[in-house]
């Protein structure tokens, strides 16, 4: 597309740049609000148990203490803390402080004091009897006949069967499952099992509260969700929704964590109740226990496939374990099929069933991949083992496989967000050249046999092929108001949510580009409940299609208003041959030419008398997807077990680039992440369901020595749907790692590890039951 | 956190009369790395804190004929930038270089290290097998202790409550001695070992040695020598791989690790065994060279 756009295609400075690499106030917690009350909280230290009795009286004694907020004082309203839009897909089975705590970490309740160290010192002079219930820590025991009941409180909702913890069912079939085994060639079947990880935004969760000069409550937090914040609180704590404004500030990364409405209700309750501002901040050990997590799951694939490599049928069982809660848990289970079962839509007997389950272990949620990274764990795995089996190439049975520009999958439509989906079509697709471009950057065919390297470490390349969506389709809403200065500079209000991706600057070239102006006259305002239009938020790798779309929507209304001024000047019949550039709307026709000050100026003060502005919504029928293939090359270490990625290569297309730059950070990001996520990153449990490693010393992100070289390489397509045919691509690349380490993994060694992480202990114990074998 | 006391001493005698006035209530900080992070924990019994990392003259590496001393508040960084150390202490250099971070080793500090005395300090293997003595002083007295006997326990020493550690003192390693040092952890950065090995030997002829030491750490309740090995690489022709692998096989019956949030014993032991073989055989395959 070089040459043929302006701004679109460039890799323009994130217009935030500079104020944060400064050390600007512009994160949540950097603002310092006088009189503010600290807010700290009190977690359950059982996985299961009844709160007989909480004696608080000697805290509240204490000089500075302020007030106690528990199920005792608090409104017993049913929700979920999801963050999703309305009517919302997961079970309402929490109130804003439960009388029953579900697992160790669960919040009990929250003191507000005058300083952070009275309210730590209160926690300590209160006093919580519980009465202890038998826990059930495993999702299959969870299930069972006779297993502790966890949600048998009354009047919860949207949960498919609460005396067997059954979050959720889900059941998909298309074409006749046994018959397309019984008539393949090959048939594989192999189960995967994925853990347990924490998002680790470097900014954890953190709400300021107060009231401002009119008495409306203000919320500045640190949250994807802006609206829904602004709706689930006031649902929860009974405060009028017009009473209640959200600001978003810059966000130091969300991943997902941020999506969950956690710290918003409560930091605004004490404000409503005492008056007082109110700041509610997580430590990194909070963060870790009682936030959010991703969902583990155990995934059985079985695919049938000819000779030649066309898979016939595909069959998927997920066991999804939601935690004590059941956010995100019906949604993310349905993508565990949806976003990875179309991507093979040459078998046409699909099945895919999986069942979600409540346990005593911490709570999961939405976190980037979103299901399909789980799905790909097992699903990318065994394609690899089919090929095997035939003896075709794992590129060779992809390229087989893998759906084209044009077709559809029956997927599509049968699974949806906790309801039915809809039917689209691939527009952009160039799966092959991804393949082949990785191909080449990995030397995929030199080094792919086992190549030794020193002493006892050997090498091996794997890979993988991905896709994810944008946006969820014929759901996600997003709109932009936009409008003319007289210097030619535009206002942008809209809701889409930067969470440190840079959507606001993606969305100033998508207004420079449409409105012939440089982006550094485009003027950013988002994420105000009170000053912005809606957007659903920044969730579903919906940013630059859908809010972006919305900008864009707006941005061509606008246009229309000023070819339309502009024609009324010129005196012309249509605006057919009008251009729009460098700040000046030209007629081709008559070659007359008025810059867009002037117009500005003429219709605010001499003629019209009138604002040029226009809003505009943006929803999609369909949810492109963005494809991805990966490879690796790893070195395994036979003597200690670790493993060493060497070389990570990322094809990606995610239709037009809108900002190559933010683009590779997002790919490189996504990697980074999905390498911590498959070699070292692990909640570990007590005997009593306590996460017991909350910190990053345990806890091990990655760090910057345990990144290998990553090579993202973007291959372009034109998505019709996207403004200025862009995709998303947020999610799809932490969908690579686990499978592509594996596949690489394997082929060093001959070993597959069926439980993620990957780690030393296993990789070296699974290498001697190898070599026992 | 809980409140406490700070006093900051200005030269080694403020030091030792704040230490001895203080007793058993007092702490020294150095480079702080180690106390933050406990006092944050709470773990602190102590409620003074003697900060000497402003004393001038307990910082620095001089050669004294064939004898290096190195002064306690001697920074990880400061001993990996010495080319004193590259020269002589080669083993001491790649301990400390698997150490935290730059953060870490910019802060933190020999003599931290050694007083703190977790079974996982990466400093501790090779100041044994280098032989190193710490000089240990108070206000009334001084005493020279060998690092063999500085521990008792896990985060125990010999020290006394008014003692501080002035000086490590450390001989050249000679032309004809050569060693290494390994480490597993969880990650490359900021990862606490999981086991960590050092070996010293001195080469008297071909595949046979004349001395050996060999210490673990992470491996027991305080880093520990092994003697097994030491004898069998003493009396052993190292010939070939499989010999190293079976001396590196005894380590299975000199260490004796827990199982913990870094690894189980079980893997603890197997590493004991394989980091040392893998180090012994580099050494064979350079011909038993530096
Ligand atoms: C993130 C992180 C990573 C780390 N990684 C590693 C690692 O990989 N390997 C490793 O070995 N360590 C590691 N450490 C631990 C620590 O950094 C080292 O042990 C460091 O050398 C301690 O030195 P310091 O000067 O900071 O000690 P301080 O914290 O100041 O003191 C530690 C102890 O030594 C005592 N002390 C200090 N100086 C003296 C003295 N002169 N005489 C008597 N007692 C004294 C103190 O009273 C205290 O008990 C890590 C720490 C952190 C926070």
């Amino acid at each position: 597309m070089e040459g043929f756009f302006k701004y679109i295609g460039k890799s323009v400075e994130k217009i935030d740049a500079l104020a944060l690499a400064t050390g600007q106030p512009l994160f949540t917690d950097d603002m310092e609000i006088k009189n503010a009350l600290q807010i700290k909280s009190l977690y359950s230290p059982y996985a299961h148990a009844i709160i007989e009795d909480i004696e608080e009286e000697e805290a509240l004694k204490i000089p500075g203490v302020k007030l106690i907020l528990s199920y005792k004082n608090t409104p017993q309203y049913l929700h979920t803390t999801a963050g999703q839009g309305w009517p919302e897909p997961s079970p309402y089975d929490t109130c804003m402080f439960n009388r029953k705590v579900r697992y160790v970490g669960d919040r009990v309740l929250t003191v507000a004091a005058e300083t952070e160290e009275i309210a730590t010192e209160a926690l300590k002079h209160i006093k919580v009897n519980y009465k202890i219930l038998p826990a059930v820590f495993d999702p299959e025991e969870a299930m069972k006949e006779g297993a502790p009941v966890i949600h048998d409180e009354e009047g919860i909702s949207g949960v498919y069967d609460a005396r067997r913890n059954l979050v959720a069912h889900i059941e998909v079939k298309t074409g006749d499952i046994e018959k397309g085994f019984r008539e393949s060639d090959v048939v594989v079947e192999d189960t995967f099992e994925t853990h347990y990880a924490q998002h680790c935004p470097i900014e954890p969760h953190v709400t300021i509260t107060y009231l401002d000069e009119y008495g409306r409550l203000v919320i500045r937090t640190s949250t994807q969700v802006p609206f829904h914040v602004r709706r689930i609180v006031s649902q929860v704590t009974g405060i009028p929704l017009k009473d209640i404004r959200v600001i978003k500030p810059r966000i130091g990364g969300g991943f997902g964590v941020k999506q969950e409405i956690i710290l918003e209700e409560i930091c605004a309750y004490t404000t409503y109740l005492t008056g007082r501002p109110a700041r509610y901040l997580y430590s990194r050990e909070e963060e870790f226990i009682s936030s959010r997590t991703r969902h583990p799951m155990k995934i059985k694939v079985k695919i049938g496939a000819k000779k030649d490599g066309t898979f016939n049928a595909i069959k998927m069982y997920a066991l999804s374990n939601t935690g004590a809660y059941g956010t995100h848990g019906l949604t993310v289970a349905s993508n565990t099929g949806s976003k990875t079962l179309p991507l093979y839509n040459k078998a046409e007997n699909v099945e895919f069933i999986a069942d979600v389950v409540y346990t005593n272990l911490p709570v999961a949620g939405a976190y980037r991949g979103y299901g399909a990274t789980q799905g790909y764990a097992a699903l990318e795995q065994v394609v690899d083992e089919v090929a095997e089996k035939l003896g075709i190439s794992p590129i060779e049975i992809r390229k087989k496989n893998h759906i084209r520009s044009g077709e559809t999958s029956p997927i599509f439509r049968a699974l949806g967000e906790g309801r039915e989906g809809v039917t689209q079509y691939i527009q952009s697709e160039s799966l092959d050249r991804l393949i082949e471009a990785g191909a080449k950057e990995i030397s995929w065919s030199e080094n792919r046999r086992k190549k030794t390297g020193k002493q006892s470490k050997v090498r091996g390349i794997g890979m993988a092929m991905l896709m994810q969506g944008s946006g969820i389709p014929a759901v996600d809403m997003g709109a932009a108001t936009i409008k003319l200065n007289e210097d030619g500079s535009f206002n942008i209000l809209y809701g889409g949510t930067d969470i440190g991706t840079g959507l606001d600057t993606v969305v100033a070239q998508i207004v420079g580009e449409t409105l012939g102006t440089s982006p550094d006259k485009v003027i950013v305002y988002a994420a105000d409940t009170d000053i912005t239009p809606f957007d659903k938020g920044a969730y579903a790798s919906s940013g630059t299609f859908v809010s972006g779309g919305a900008v864009y929507n707006a941005a061509l209304k606008l246009r229309e208003q000023v070819f339309e001024y502009a024609r009324e000047k010129f005196n012309e019949f249509d605006t057919k041959e009008f251009l729009i550039e460098d700040g000046e709307v030209i007629s081709k026709r008559s070659g007359r030419r008025i810059s867009l000050s002037e117009i500005a100026y003429e219709t605010f003060y001499v003629r019209k008398h009138q604002q040029l502005m226009a809003t505009a919504s943006f929803i999609s029928q369909s949810s492109p997807p963005p494809f991805a293939v990966h490879f690796v090359e790893i070195e395994v270490d036979t003597e200690t077990g670790q493993i060493t990625p060497i070389k990570y290569v990322a094809a990606v297309d995610c239709g037009i680039p809108i900002n190559p730059e933010l683009v590779k950070g997002q790919i490189i990001g996504a990697i980074v992440n999905g390498i911590g996520y498959a070699l070292t990153e692990e909640f570990e449990f007590g005997k009593s369901g306590k996460m017991v490693n909350p910190n990053f010393l345990y806890y091990r992100i990655p760090s910057s020595r345990d990144i290998p070289e990553i090579v993202p390489i973007i291959i372009e397509t034109y998505e019709p749907t996207g403004a200025y045919g862009a995709k998303s691509v947020a999610e799809v690349n932490i969908n690579g790692p686990i499978p592509a380490i594996g596949n690489a993994l394997y082929n060093a060694t001959g070993i597959r590890i069926h439980k993620t992480p990957y780690t030393p202990e296993k990789v070296l114990k699974a290498l001697k039951d190898n070599i026992n074998k | 956190m809980k409140e406490i006391n700070y006093l900051s001493a200005s030269n080694t005698e403020d030091a030792l009369s704040l230490l001895s006035g203080f007793g058993e209530n007092a702490k020294i900080i150095a480079g702080g790395t180690d106390i933050l992070v406990r006092l944050k924990d709470n773990v602190i019994k102590e409620d003074t804190l003697i900060d000497i990392s402003g004393v001038r003259e307990l910082k620095g590496i001089y050669e004294d004929k064939d004898i290096i001393h190195i002064l306690p508040l001697t920074t990880h960084t400061d001993i990996i930038e010495s080319p004193v150390i590259c020269k002589h202490l080669p083993i001491l250099r790649d301990a400390v270089k698997s150490i935290g971070s730059p953060q870490i080793r910019n802060r933190g500090t020999i003599g931290g290290n050694i007083a703190n005395a977790s079974p996982a300090g990466d400093s501790i293997p090779a100041l044994y097998v280098l032989s190193a003595y710490v000089r240990v002083k108070s206000r009334e007295k001084e005493r020279m202790v060998s690092i063999n006997e500085f521990y008792k326990g896990p985060g125990q020493t010999v020290l006394d409550s008014n003692e501080m550690i002035v000086d490590i003192v450390i001989p050249h390693m000679k032309e004809q001695e050569i060693g290494f040092f390994r480490k597993v952890g969880q990650r490359n950065a900021i990862s606490i070992a999981i086991a960590n090995v050092a070996v010293k030997l001195e080469v008297s002829g071909e595949n046979r040695f004349s001395n050996a030491s060999v210490a673990f750490g992470a491996l027991a309740p305080t880093v520990l020598r092994a003697k097994l090995i030491e004898n069998a690489l003493l009396n052993e022709v190292c010939d070939s791989p499989e010999k190293l692998l079976y001396i590196s096989k005894l380590s299975e019956r000199e260490v004796s690790p827990i199982t913990d949030i870094r690894g189980s014993a079980s893997y603890r032991i197997e590493m004991s065994t394989n980091i040392l073989y893998e180090g012994l055989l580099l050494m064979f395959l350079k011909g038993w060279k530096r």
